[in-house]
C-alpha cells in the first residue's frame, strides 16, 4: 500500500514532517518500508509547444520537430505517432533527466541533429501513455517545470507493510484516521456526494443467490465520456503505484486507493439491467479482463446477468462487460463479498488482484452507499456524467457493531504499564471506536464495522498500547515462574558431544536437511519424506540422515583445497516408519592427509582407521563396548563397512565412501565415515559413574607374534584371545606383518597381554604357566605358528 | 639379565661410538667400526646373550639390537663423508607438531549459548516435532485455512494430506500447553522451514527459538525485560531493545522486536544499513483464542511468547552480512569461530 505525503495532508492536518511521519507510524504498527521522493524521478523536463513538424523523415523514419519553451528554440526527432503542430508536450532539454535515471542529451541520427526528447507519459514517471506524448492542457505556461505540473515537487511517496490483520489500512481513509490517534485528534472523513442525481434506480435490480454476498450497492449512471484522466488523477494514480487507463477505471481506482473499498464498473448496455450474484456453475467459464479464460467451480462466486456470467465476485470483471472508449451508460458495483469465499476463488484462480486482496481481508459492510455516492461525484465531475440513478442497496442482514468492555485494569495487566484513562479513551475514540458507557474504571465501546481484527479486551488492549507508545514500556526483569528450569538430557548430552568430537579435531558443519531424491535414496534403510512442492529437484527430499549432506560439505573442502578435511554434524535425519520419523545422529566424515603440514610430520592420507578410532574414543568415552563387524553397506566401499553395535543391538556403521559416489560429490579422494545413534548412546551418558578399586601393583605384559592365515581377521583373533583369557587385563595388536620373513597368505599380528593383580605383584612364574596355554589355544584354534 | 640392562648396554655402546669416531681419520673408525659391529663387535656378543633370556623377551631384546645396528652404521658411515666435525645443535625454535583443530559452527555456539541464557532465567528447555500437522502449524494458532496471515509464511507441505514442514516452532507452545497446566516457562529450539527464495537474508531452512511464559500475572514490560536481558548476554551489555506493534494471529498484542546495533549502538552505520537496529523477530501476548484452545481460562492466565531467528542473532553477533555462508560449511569461514 501507497500514501503520499501531500495527499495525506490534504486528508488530514498533521505537524509531522515526511521522515517524522514516517516513524510515527512505523512506530504505531504500520511500517513504512521505503519513502520515495519523486521530484528525484526526472530533472530539466520542461513544458514545449511543437511549433514546426516534418513528419516521418525519410532518412531515418522520425518527425522532425521544432519546439519551444517559449525563450528557445529547440530542434529535436520524435518516434512519437500523435505528433502535432501546437502539442504542449513535456520536453526534456539537452542536460535533463528523465525517469528511470536516463540522461538525455545531444545526439546526431542519421545526419540530423536531436536536442533533447519530447516526452510520454511513462518518460515522466506515469504509469501511461508509454508509445505517445503526454498532451498537458493548451493552458499550460510554455517552459514551466513538469515536476511543479505532476505534484513531484515537496512530495514523498510511503510505502507500507500493512499487516494483514488491517484492512482498513489498504485505504487512505484507514491511515488518516492512524494519524488521527497519533495527533490525538478525532477525524472524519469528507463524503462527496454528486451535485445532480435523480430519485430512480433506473430499472437495476439485485438478486443475491449466494450467501457470501452479504451486500451489494448498484448504481446507474448514464451519458458518460471515456476519456484520459486530468492531469491531476494520472499523476495521483501513479504515485500510488496504478497505472493509469481511462477516468471511468481511474476513478474507481482513485475512489479504492481513498475508501479501501474495490469498486467495480461495467458497461450497462453490454450488461444489461438485472444483476444476479450467485455461486459459479461446474464447468462454468469466463474470459476475464486479462483476456485469460478461466475455468470456475461452484467455490467462486460470479455476478452474472439471466443470460451470461460478467464477473468473477471481488476477482476481476469479465471482457464481456468491460468499458471501452465507446461507453456511454454504467453499471457501479460496490459491494461486499466474504473473504473467505474471495480467498478461494483467488486460490483458485491464482488472481490476485488490488481487490481481491481487500475482500480477502474484510471490507467495511458500511461503507458501500457512501463510496457509491463518491464516485458518482467523481462520473460527474471527470466523466461529465449526465444522468444520476440513486443506488440499489441489497443488504438482507445489516451488521450490527460488537460492543466491547476495556477496563484500565487490564490494559495494566497486559502491558505492565499504567495508562491513564483519558488517553486510553482519546486513542480509542480517534481511531473510530464510539464510547457507548463509561465508569470511573473503563468504558464500553462500539467496535467500528471496518475494524473486523478487534473481537476481545486485548485487542482494544494493543490499540490502545501500539498508539500510546510500546517505547514507554520499561523492560522489567525479575525472578518470576517455575523454577528449577529442566533441560534435558537429550541437550545436555548433545551439548556434551559437540565439545568432545571437536575436542577430537573435528568441525561442526551445518548441513541442508533437505536434497535430491536419487542421491539421497543410496543412503536410505526406510522410505523418504518427501516434499510436495519443492523448491527445486535438489531440494525435495528430507535426509534419512545427516551423512549425504555432510559428505557434500567434505567434498567441496577438500575440492577448495584444503588438506585434512574433519567433519561432523549432530542432528536430524527424516523418513517413514509407520509414520513420519525424526530421528537424531552423530555423523562424522574426515578425508585428506592426516596430519597438518609440519618438518615432523608424516605424509599419510587419512584411513578408515582414522574414523574409527575416533569411534573407539567415543565408546571409551562414554564406557560403551563398541563391538564393530564386517557388514555391508551400498555406499561404502568393498570391505570397509563396519556395523557398530552395542550388545548385539546396531547402533551405527563405519566405513569408506564407494568409489562409484566420487562423481555424484565430484570427489577425487577416499573419505571415511561414521554414524551413530544419538539416542542409544544417550543412556550411556547418564549412567552414574561408580568408582571402582584399582590395583597399585604393576602390570606384567607378554607379547607374542602370531603367524596366520591371511583370511582370519583381526577381530576373530581378539575374541577368541579375549574368551581364552578372561582374567587379561587388556588385551591389545601391536604390530601387523607380512612379507618377506614369513610364508606367502599368511601375516603376523604380534598381540600384546597384560596381567595384574588387585592385592600383589604377579610373578614371572605364574604369568608364564598362563600365558602358555594361551598360546597353545590360540594356535590350536587358528592353526596359527608362533613368530621367533 | 633383564630387559633394561641390555637397553642401558646399547645406549652406552651408542654413546662411545659417537664420542670415538672422528671425520678426519678413516682407518680409525674401520678399527672402531669392527670394534662395534664385528663378528665379534660388543654388539653380536649382545645377541649371543638373548639365547640365555626368557623366549618372551627375545622379540624385544631382537629390536633392540636392530635399532643399535642401523644407529651404528649411521654412525660409521656419516663420520666417512663429512669432513667437518658436525655441530649439532636441539633447535626449540623449531615449530610445535601441529594437531589437528576441530570446533564449533558459529550458529550452533549462538544456539548453545542461547539455551543457557535462558536456562538461568527460568525457562525449561523443550522439543517438538519438525514435521507438523497442520492443525498445530496454523489451526491452533488462530490462523485457519482463510485467514490472509498464512499467506505471509509460504510451507512445505509433504506428500499427505494435512502434513507440513513447520514454518514456526510455536506448534510446540500448543504441544506443551496441551500436555501440562500453567504456569509454563519454556523455550523451543528447533529447525523451521519455509518455502523462500534464497538470497542474503533468506534460506528455506531456519533455526528458531520460540519462548512462552503463562502464568498469572505475566505482562509485556516483563517479556521487555527477558529479551533485552537476553540481548545484553548474547550480543553485548550495551544492547538496547526496540518494540515495534505488528500482527501475529496468535499474539494480541503482537509486536516486532529490534536489536540496537551493535557497532553503532542505535545512531545508523553500514552494518545496520543505516537504521540503528537490527530486526529479529516477532512476539506478544498469547491470544486469549490460543489459551482458550488448549484449555487454559484467559481470565485467570495470560502471558508471552516470542520467536527468534538463530541465523538472524548469529549475523548480528558476528557481523555476517550473508545467511549462506552459515549453510556453505566452508572451513575458511568456520575456521574463524
Amino acid at each position: 500500500m501507497r500514501a503520499t505525503y501531500k495527499i495525506l495532508k490534504e486528508l488530514i492536518d498533521f505537524p509531522f514532517a515526511p521522515d517524522e511521519l514516517a516513524e510515527r507510524f512505523t512506530m504505531t504498527g504500520s511500517e513504512v518500508e521505503k519513502l520515495i521522493d519523486p521530484s528525484m524521478w526526472i530533472d530539466g523536463v520542461i513544458a514545449a509547444k511543437i511549433i514546426e513538424v516534418d513528419r516521418d523523415t525519410p532518412k531515418h523514419g522520425l518527425s522532425k520537430c521544432t519546439v519551444t519553451d517559449g525563450k528557445a528554440i529547440f530542434s529535436t526527432l520524435s518516434g512519437a505517432p500523435d505528433i502535432e503542430v501546437g502539442l504542449i508536450a513535456p520536453f526534456a532539454k539537452p542536460g535533463a533527466k528523465i525517469f528511470g535515471d536516463i540522461e538525455i542529451g545531444i545526439e546526431e541520427i542519421n545526419g540530423d541533429k536531436s536536442e533533447g526528447m519530447l516526452c510520454s507519459g511513462v518518460e515522466v514517471g506515469l504509469g501511461t501513455p508509454k508509445d505517445s506524448l503526454l498532451h498537458l492542457p493548451d493552458s499550460t505556461v510554455l517552459g514551466a517545470d513538469i515536476s511543479e505540473i505532476l505534484g513531484y515537487n515537496n512530495e514523498i511517496i510511503f510505502e507500507f507493510e500493512i499487516t494483514p490483520n488491517r484492512p482498513d489500512c489498504y485505504g487512505l481513509w484507514g491511515l488518516a484516521r492512524e494519524i488521527a490517534a497519533i495527533t490525538g485528534k478525532p477525524w472524519e472523513p469528507i463524503i462527496l456526494h454528486p451535485e445532480n442525481c435523480i430519485n430512480d434506480t433506473g430499472g437495476v435490480t439485485v438478486v443475491l443467490d449466494t450467501p457470501n454476498c452479504p451486500r451489494y450497492v448498484g448504481r446507474l449512471i448514464e451519458g458518460i465520456r471515456v476519456k484520459r484522466s486530468p492531469l491531476w488523477l494520472m499523476s495521483r494514480l501513479s504515485l500510488l503505484g496504478m497505472r493509469p487507463i481511462n477516468n471511468i477505471v481511474d476513478l474507481t481506482n482513485y475512489v479504492m486507493l481513498l475508501t479501501g473499498q474495490p469498486i467495480h464498473a461495467f458497461d450497462a448496455d453490454k450488461l444489461g439491467k438485472t444483476i444476479i450474484v450467485r455461486q459459479a456453475r461446474e464447468n462454468e467459464s469466463i474470459i476475464t479482463l486479462d483476456e485469460e479464460e478461466r475455468k470456475l467451480s461452484s467455490e467462486i462466486m460470479m455476478i452474472a446477468t439471466p443470460e451470461q456470467s460478467v464477473a468473477i465476485a471481488g476477482v476481476m470483471g469479465g471482457i464481456n462487460t468491460e468499458v471501452d472508449n465507446d461507453t456511454r451508460n454504467i453499471l457501479v458495483e460496490v459491494a461486499n463479498f466474504s473473504p473467505s469465499s474471495v480467498r478461494r476463488a483467488k486460490k483458485i484462480t491464482e488472481l490476485n488482484t488490488e481487490s481481491s486482496m481487500r475482500f480477502e481481508r474484510g471490507v467495511d459492510p458500511q461503507v458501500p452507499p457512501i463510496v457509491a455516492d463518491i464516485v458518482a461525484y467523481y462520473t460527474e465531475q471527470l466523466a461529465d456524467a449526465q444522468t444520476i440513478h440513486t443506488s440499489v442497496d441489497e443488504y438482507p442482514h445489516p451488521v450490527e457493531p460488537d460492543l466491547l468492555t476495556l477496563t484500565s485494569d487490564k490494559v495494566k495487566r497486559l502491558l505492565g504499564i499504567n495508562i491513564p484513562t483519558d488517553d486510553t479513551r482519546r486513542i480509542l475514540v480517534c481511531l473510530g471506536f464510539d464510547i457507548v458507557s463509561q465508569n470511573a474504571d473503563g468504558a464500553t465501546y462500539e467496535v467500528p464495522t471496518f475494524r473486523p481484527d478487534v473481537t476481545c479486551e486485548a485487542d482494544l488492549v494493543e490499540e490502545v498500547g501500539r498508539i500510546y507508545g510500546l517505547d514507554l514500556i520499561e523492560p522489567l526483569l525479575r525472578a518470576q515462574g517455575p523454577i528449577p528450569p529442566n533441560i534435558p538430557d537429550e541437550i545436555t548430552f548433545d551439548h556434551f558431544l559437540q565439545s568432545y568430537i571437536a575436542g577430537l579435531g573435528f568441525r561442526y558443519a551445518f548441513c541442508d536437511p533437505l536434497g535430491n531424491r536419487s542421491l539421497l535414496e543410496i543412503f536410505a534403510e526406510k522410505p523418504l519424506v518427501e516434499l510436495s512442492n519443492p523448491i527445486s529437484k535438489d531440494l525435495a527430499v528430507m535426509r534419512p540422515n545427516p551423512l549425504p549432506t555432510l559428505i557434500a560439505a567434505v567434498a567441496r573442502n577438500l575440492n577448495r583445497g584444503f588438506r585434512s578435511v574433519r567433519m561432523f554434524e549432530i542432528d536430524f535425519g527424516y523418513y517413514v516408519e509407520n509414520e513420519y520419523t525424526e530421528k537424531k545422529f552423530v555423523t562424522l566424515v574426515c578425508g585428506g592427509m592426516r596430519n597438518p603440514i609440519g618438518w615432523n610430520s608424516i605424509d599419510e592420507s587419512i584411513d578408515l582407521y582414522d574414523i574409527k578410532g575416533v569411534v573407539e574414543t567415543i565408546g571409551k568415552e562414554l564406557e560403551v563396548n563398541f563391538e564393530m563387524d564386517m557388514t555391508e553397506l551400498p555406499y561404502a566401499k568393498p570391505r570397509t563397512a563396519l556395523s557398530v553395535k552395542i550388545a548385539n543391538e546396531k547402533i551405527g556403521y563405519i566405513g569408506t565412501l564407494n568409489n562409484e559416489l566420487w562423481s555424484q560429490y565430484d570427489l577425487k579422494k577416499d573419505v571415511h565415515f561414521a554414524v551413530l545413534n544419538f539416542e542409544t548412546l544417550l543412556p550411556y551418558y547418564l549412567k552414574r559413574r561408580k568408582y571402582k578399586k584399582f590395583s597399585r601393583f604393576p602390570a606384567i605384559r607378554r607379547d607374542v607374534a602370531l603367524i596366520i592365515d591371511e583370511h582370519i581377521i583381526a577381530n576373530d583373533i581378539i575374541k577368541e584371545a579375549k574368551l581364552i583369557a578372561p582374567d587379561a587385563e587388556e588385551i591389545g595388536i601391536f604390530d601387523m606383518y607380512r612379507g618377506d620373513q614369513i610364508p606367502q597368505n599368511k601375516k603376523s599380528l604380534g598381540i600384546y597381554f597384560t596381567f595384574r593383580a588387585l592385592d600383589r605383584t604377579l610373578t614371572d612364574e605364574e604369568v608364564n604357566q598362563k600365558f602358555e596355554g594361551i598360546l597353545r589355544s590360540l594356535c590350536n584354534r587358528f592353526n596359527a605358528s608362533i613368530r621367533k | 639379565m633383564d630387559i633394561s640392562e641390555i637397553r642401558e648396554k646399547i645406549e652406552k655402546i651408542l654413546q662411545e661410538a659417537k664420542e670415538q669416531v672422528s671425520a678426519g681419520n678413516p682407518e680409525l673408525n674401520e678399527q672402531l667400526k669392527s670394534k662395534y659391529l664385528g663378528r665379534k663387535g660388543e654388539l653380536s656378543q649382545i645377541m649371543r646373550s638373548i639365547g640365555q633370556l626368557d623366549y618372551h623377551l627375545r622379540p624385544e631384546v631382537g629390536k633392540l639390537a636392530n635399532y643399535a645396528k642401523q644407529k651404528l652404521e649411521e654412525i660409521f658411515s656419516t663420520a666417512g663423508k663429512v669432513r667437518k666435525p658436525i655441530e649439532r645443535r636441539f633447535d626449540p625454535t623449531l615449530p610445535g607438531r601441529s594437531l589437528p583443530v576441530g570446533g564449533m559452527h558459529p550458529l550452533k555456539r549462538v544456539l548453545r549459548e542461547s539455551i543457557e541464557i535462558f536456562v538461568s532465567m527460568g525457562f525449561s528447555v523443550v522439543g517438538g516435532p519438525e514435521i507438523e500437522t497442520d492443525y498445530y502449524n496454523f489451526d491452533a494458532l488462530n490462523t485457519p485455512e482463510d485467514h490472509p496471515a498464512r499467506d505471509i509464511q509460504d510451507t512445505f507441505y509433504i506428500k499427505k494430506p494435512e502434513w507440513l514442514l513447520r514454518t514456526q516452532t510455536s506448534p510446540v507452545q500448543i504441544r506443551v500447553m496441551e500436555s501440562q497446566s500453567p504456569p509454563v516457562k519454556i523455550i523451543a529450539p528447533g529447525r523451521c522451514y519455509r518455502k523462500d527464495a534464497i538470497d542474503a537474508t533468506h534460506y528455506y531452512a531456519f533455526t528458531q527459538i520460540e519462548g512462552l511464559y503463562v502464568d498469572r500475572d505475566v505482562t509485556l514490560a516483563d517479556l521487555k525485560g527477558i529479551l533485552t536481558g537476553y540481548g545484553k548476554k548474547i550480543i553485548g551489555e550495551d544492547t538496547e531493545i526496540r518494540f515495534r506493534p505488528h500482527f501475529f494471529p496468535f499474539t494480541e498484542p503482537s509486536v516486532e522486536y529490534d536489536f540496537s546495533c551493535p557497532s553503532c549502538h542505535g545512531t545508523g552505520c553500514r552494518i545496520c544499513k543505516g537504521s540503528g537496529w537490527f530486526e529479529i523477530s516477532g512476539a506478544g501476548m498469547v491470544s486469549p483464542k490460543v489459551l482458550r484452545t488448549v484449555g487454559y481460562d484467559p481470565n485467570v492466565f495470560q502471558g508471552y511468547a516470542w520467536g527468534m531467528g538463530v541465523e538472524r542473532i548469529t549475523m548480528v553477533k558476528y557481523g555476517i552480512e550473508d545467511i549462506r555462508l552459515l549453510f556453505e560449511n566452508d572451513l575458511a569461514f568456520l575456521e574463524q569461530f
